[in-house]
């Protein structure tokens, strides 16, 4: 009896023993391994997905404007370092961006190596998901050679001893391999897609991302070339996006949900409401509900570069310095006076007078919004364009990221004529590039409109660029241009930013200076913890 | 909140509620069987149980952010519900073989067995934004959160270890002892071929003081003995699979009009991934005095760890990160001291206990040869030759104090510096100041810690005092503790900041007060750390201060009580420090030197705690 009793405990015990332990051969059971993952089309549209997710992003945007004179960070951020001047190789900026380009041309390559272990993959579905893949990968390294010149340049995916040992390709190299990837896959690119594929690269995209290559190597009869394509219709069909019904203004429509994939867009970077979006709560005045501690603001410099109403160049400050200005400065920049416009969860519109001059803000007014105010605004500005009214309580907005539209390249084929064939900068091309951006930015009067004849080359460069600026401001563009205007960065660089002259103050408090040096701030350092582990990317950029 | 609000909520009561059930089942079973004299068969299972629920709620509150403000905001207006589930089994499976007999002077024992531990954990989430204000279920536009949402596939975790472990014990008239033991170890974190490994351990000790020729010494002196041993040990710390490689699926990574669509991610496996290996040496000492009054130990360590698992530096361009590897070498070596001494004066009993250690490490080997990382303004690197994650970046010389100086000076590139700014030291000799100025600036290891502890009764009355210390250690802090107003999201100057450079007062500690948009690279090396950010960590803090008094027996005896003590105590009570406005106790390493991003200062202060007890025996 005692033993029967023993041997149940025994065997009892046994049982748990060997129960109890986890085999030692364990696999996760969330993720695939290289083996099992190359089996469908579903799964290699996966890597595709990330590939596209990994193209741009809004932080990517704003990152680009902190670098040009558009806008001003109230922290010390690395954007701020590189405009005083006082960048150095070991900037984490030049670390990020290398680092998450070059994650996004892994998912390519690998894609590109991989995607022929999928079985019965359909040859042209297969050279349709190559050929965005193909985009995205030119589109990264295009990135990477405005910033840093000569890059690692590699069209496979490479080993791990590769990597240690691959050195940099001339950015001219770089960009003609460009140009022969988009050449392949613009008969590939489809010029247009079903409702439900919006979003997807089109064959417009690979040529405008040509003419902006071209436009930014200085090559302005290419530029001018491949733009008139897209103009002429011949890569589908885009035009100003201009509705019948306005909800604020067409150009401030455009940038608002309600309105993606409209026809002047020809890429955006995809959101998804709560799931993947971004904010303006540290850019917005602080009496809206859901902002937060103002952190990047425009500045009085982009605020002076918009036009009066006639098309004439700001110059005076006067008793009302905002009125009568281009329609676009209110769609893009708050100041003292502008109405703030949204609508509640309920759907209520409201509209609310922000008071920014401090001596100026009626009595019972809010003074939260007030410049230097803790935790307001330091230039005397709060931004506006890229507010949705469908943003959530906490001022989340999922409104795509406009990353190239159509009327970039009307900017871009006015630009390339005028300095490409100087003499054909006529009516003809005035009214087709700049005047209808004009109409459909609200200007009416006919100064403005109509062609300024019988100008110099310059002026019309000087108005060009003034265009591009007040039309394209917080698209992440002007820094390239900065850098391109080969005859103006040093001039626009090196400048003392302001803050507006209020009603009390006699002089302008100075913000910041910008301090840009040509042998060396045209370009950024290879990340200095990359060159000093892997010496095959020496030498360095000048200066560094 | 976002941590970049300038008001600091409190929504602690209306702002929701967290709700936690956490059930814990502890199970173990045991059976011994005795085959002969001296020899057992030992059977253990222990089990862990955990199964956890927790319902938290996340309630809106509105409120107005100024007083003059006219603008309702509100906070958590995305009314959060989450339900989450954890079942977890940890299983201890042990069965061991165990001989242990005494043959006349001869004594010796052995152990031989297999042992299992074994892991396995299953967690379900699901996340309700903007649920029902009143009830936290699903209503008018409720909609799932599906980052924060997941079945049991998605977070499961499955680990084993697998271990045949043996140990021969040998002793010889309580003089001279030896020991030799092995692990073999398999772990389900390595790949099959890699998944062993082997680790042997001997350790020897002689008692001096028991041999013939010592018995005067013992009688006169005391007990002496010195003993030594050297093994070597696994560490598996790893996550788990990471040997293989993976595609990571990724719901909603991006959208084509307007739908979402789910993505996957690459990430290479480490394929060699095997054992982190330490050698441990080690001799020490052990005599006492004075009847046994005192005693003394001593000991020496030297430990060589190789194949040490950490992240290792991946060229960028490769685009994938690895998150193990083995790939270091590192040299720990210490020592300690101890002591304690026990005396009877009058009524009054003493004792006495001393502690003094120390330890330092230096990385032997590194593969991809450094690494810096910087976090917050504070920069760490691994390098052949230094400590583990030593503070990297550049030296101060001094503030500037005339635009002559200035002039004269070698300076970060486009910077713009006034007097009162920091000059740093130009290590290269160049023309600019730049990354390659940066040198080693201390560790946070602390060295030379102490501790003493003091107890001393008298009738009944017992007082203990325990101090401890770090005579020796470097802390970096970022972040507004050590810059006033730190970017545009504090608006405070702290007492301890206030010795700042002006023209009238030219020898300070901190650098002249400037905008943001002043001189950046300069004021306080911003973004690469310099060592102004480095403060002198020694401290010495009594932790604990302990005064009771015990009444005498043959009065708790009377109420029917075997002991009644009445104490007072107080923790934390006093602290010397260099640096009263920081815990000199925090650290931004853990304790297996895992860096958790720069101190900032930010921890709540140590609590001085005051206590009174009734200790009550029956």
């Amino acid at each position: 009896m005692k033993n029967k009793i023993l041997f149940r405990i025994y065997l009892s015990a046994f049982v748990l023993f060997a129960t109890g332990c986890n085999d030692l051969d364990q696999a996760p059971t969330d993720k695939l391994t290289d083996r099992s993952f190359w089996t469908s089309v579903e799964r290699a549209n996966m890597v595709l997905n990330t590939a596209y997710s990994q193209m741009y992003s809004p932080d990517k945007l704003w990152s680009d404007e902190y670098l040009s004179d558009n806008m001003k960070q109230v922290r010390i951020t690395d954007e701020n370092q590189i405009r005083s001047g006082a960048a150095n190789s070991g900037q984490v900026l030049f670390q990020t961006e290398w680092e998450s380009c070059y994650k996004g041309i892994k998912t390519c390559n690998l894609f590109m190596d991989k995607i022929g272990f999928v079985p019965d993959l359909d040859p042209n579905a297969r050279k349709t998901m190559e050929a965005q893949i193909r985009f995205i990968r030119a589109y990264l390294y295009f990135r990477l050679s405005n910033f840093y010149g000569a890059v690692p340049f590699f069209l496979h995916d490479i080993s791990l001893e590769e990597a240690k040992t691959m050195p940099r390709t001339p950015r001219a190299t770089v960009l003609s391999a460009l140009h022969g990837e988009l050449d392949a896959i613009i008969p590939v690119l489809p010029s247009s897609v079903e409702a439900g594929d919006n979003g997807r690269i089109l064959r417009a995209a690979a040529v405008m991302l040509k003419a902006r290559m071209y436009l930014y190597e200085n090559d302005m009869v290419n530029a001018a070339k491949y733009c008139k394509q897209i103009i002429d219709g011949e890569h589908g069909s885009f035009e100003l996006f201009n509705p019948e019904q306005v909800k604020y203004s067409a150009y401030e429509d455009l940038f608002t949900t309600a309105n993606e994939y409209n026809k002047e867009i020809i890429l955006s970077y995809a959101q998804i409401p709560e799931l993947k979006d971004w904010t303006i709560r540290d850019k917005v005045p602080r009496s809206v509900p859901g902002s937060m501690t103002t952190m990047f603001v425009p500045t009085e410099d982009l605020v002076k570069e918009y036009v009066d109403s006639n098309g004439n160049p700001y110059t005076v400050t006067g008793d009302a310095p905002y009125d009568n200005r281009d329609p676009r400065l209110d769609a893009t920049v708050v100041r003292h006076g502008s109405v703030w416009r949204d609508v509640t969860t309920d759907g209520t519109a409201t509209s609310t007078t922000i008071y920014i001059d401090p001596d100026n803000t009626p009595a019972g007014q809010t003074t939260i919004d007030n410049y230097k105010t803790s935790g307001s605004t330091e230039t005397g500005y709060y931004l506006r364009k890229w507010f949705d009214p469908t943003h959530n309580a906490a001022l989340s907005i999922s409104t795509n990221v406009i990353m190239m539209r159509y009327a970039d390249v009307l900017l871009m084929y006015a630009e390339a004529v005028n300095e490409s064939t100087p003499a054909s900068f006529n009516e003809d091309v005035w009214n087709l590039t700049i005047r209808p951006i004009r109409v459909r930015a609200g200007f009416t009067s006919d100064d403005a409109l109509n062609f300024p004849s019988g100008k110099s080359q310059a002026e019309y460069r000087r108005i060009i660029r003034t265009e591009r600026r007040a039309e394209l401001a917080i698209e992440g563009l002007r820094y390239y241009d900065l850098m391109r205007w080969t005859d103006d960065t040093e001039t626009l660089l090196n400048k003392t930013l302001y803050s507006p002259k209020f009603t009390s103050s006699t002089i302008q408090d100075e913000l910041f200076v910008y301090k840009f040096d040509p042998d060396r701030d045209r370009l950024w350092a290879v990340p200095q913890t990359q060159i000093s582990n892997w010496p095959a990317l020496k030498p360095q950029n000048n200066g560094y | 909140m976002s941590w970049g609000n300038s008001i600091h909520w409190d929504f602690s009561k209306g702002g929701g509620y967290n709700k936690a059930e956490n059930d814990y089942i502890n199970l173990n079973l045991g059976i011994e069987f005795k085959i002969m004299e001296g020899l057992k068969l030992r059977g253990a299972f222990g089990a862990d149980i955990f199964a956890d629920h927790t319902y938290s709620r996340a309630l809106q509150v509105d409120f107005y952010d100024s007083p003059e403000s006219n603008v309702a905001k509100s906070a958590n207006s995305d009314r959060q519900t989450q339900d989450t589930n954890r079942k977890a089994w940890q299983t201890n499976s042990q069965l061991l073989l165990d001989f242990g007999r005494t043959f006349g002077k001869h004594t010796v024992s052995a152990l031989f067995g297999a042992t299992n531990e074994s892991f396995t954990s299953r967690k379900t989430q699901i996340r309700l934004l903007y649920s029902d204000p009143d009830l936290g279920i699903q209503g008018d536009g409720t909609t799932i959160d599906s980052k924060n949402s997941f079945v049991s596939p998605e977070s499961t975790i499955k680990r084993s270890i697998t271990s045949l472990l043996g140990r021969v014990g040998y002793n010889y008239d309580e003089r001279y002892y030896l020991e030799a033991s092995f692990r073999y170890d398999g772990s389900s974190k390595f790949r099959s071929d890699l998944r062993w490994g082997f680790f042997p351990s001997v350790s020897a000790g002689w008692c001096i003081s028991e041999e013939g020729f010592m018995a005067g010494y013992k009688e006169k002196v005391g007990d002496l003995k010195i003993r030594g041993s050297y093994g070597t040990l696994g560490n598996q710390s790893v996550n788990d699979y990471q040997y293989l490689t993976t595609y990571n699926m990724n719901p909603d990574i991006y959208a084509f009009d307007g739908q979402p669509v789910a993505g996957a991610e690459f990430k290479l496996g480490s394929e060699n991934l095997r054992w982190e290996v330490s050698r441990t040496f080690n001799i020490g000492v052990d005599a006492t005095f004075f009847k046994r009054n005192l005693s003394i130990g001593f000991d020496y360590f030297l430990k060589n760890t190789s194949d040490i698992l950490v992240t290792p530096q991946v060229p960028d361009i490769f685009g994938s990160t690895i998150q193990n590897y083995n790939a270091g070498k590192m040299r720990t070596q210490g020592w300690e001291l101890t002591a304690s001494y026990t005396a009877r004066t009058g009524a009054f009993r003493h004792n006495l206990n001393f502690s003094l250690g120390d330890s330092w490490n230096e990385v032997v080997k590194f593969e991809g040869h450094e690494q810096i990382t910087t976090k917050g303004q504070v920069s760490y690197i691994i390098r052949e030759g230094l400590p583990l994650n030593s503070y990297y970046g550049y030296k101060m010389a001094g503030l500037f104090q005339s635009y002559e100086e200035i002039a004269n000076s070698v300076l970060p590139a486009g910077a713009k510096v006034h007097p009162g700014d920091i000059k740093f030291v130009n290590q290269n000799g160049d023309k600019v100041i730049d990354t390659d100025d940066r040198i080693y600036l201390g560790n946070a290891f602390p060295r030379y810690t102490i501790g003493l502890t003091y107890n001393v009764e008298w009738k009944g009355f017992d007082l203990s005092i325990f101090l401890q210390g770090v005579l020796k250690r470097d802390m970096m802090i970022r972040g507004e503790q050590v810059q006033p107003f730190a970017g545009n999201y504090t608006f405070t100057m702290f007492k301890h900041q206030l010795d700042f450079w002006t023209p009238t007062n030219t020898d300070a500690k901190f650098p002249a007060l400037s905008k943001n948009a002043g001189s950046v690279a300069n004021n306080y090396g911003v973004g690469n750390g310099s060592d102004i950010f480095r403060f002198d960590g020694k401290y010495l803090r009594l932790k604990n201060l302990q005064l009771g008094y015990t009444l005498p027996e043959k009065l708790s005896s009377k109420v029917g009580m075997e002991k009644i003590k009445v104490y007072v105590s107080g923790q934390n009570l006093l602290t010397f420090s260099k640096n009263s406005w920081i815990d000199p106790e925090t650290s931004e390493f853990n304790a297996n030197m895992k860096n958790g991003g720069a101190n900032s200062a930010r921890n709540y202060p140590t609590l001085r705690y005051y206590g009174f007890g009734l200790d009550i025996t029956f």
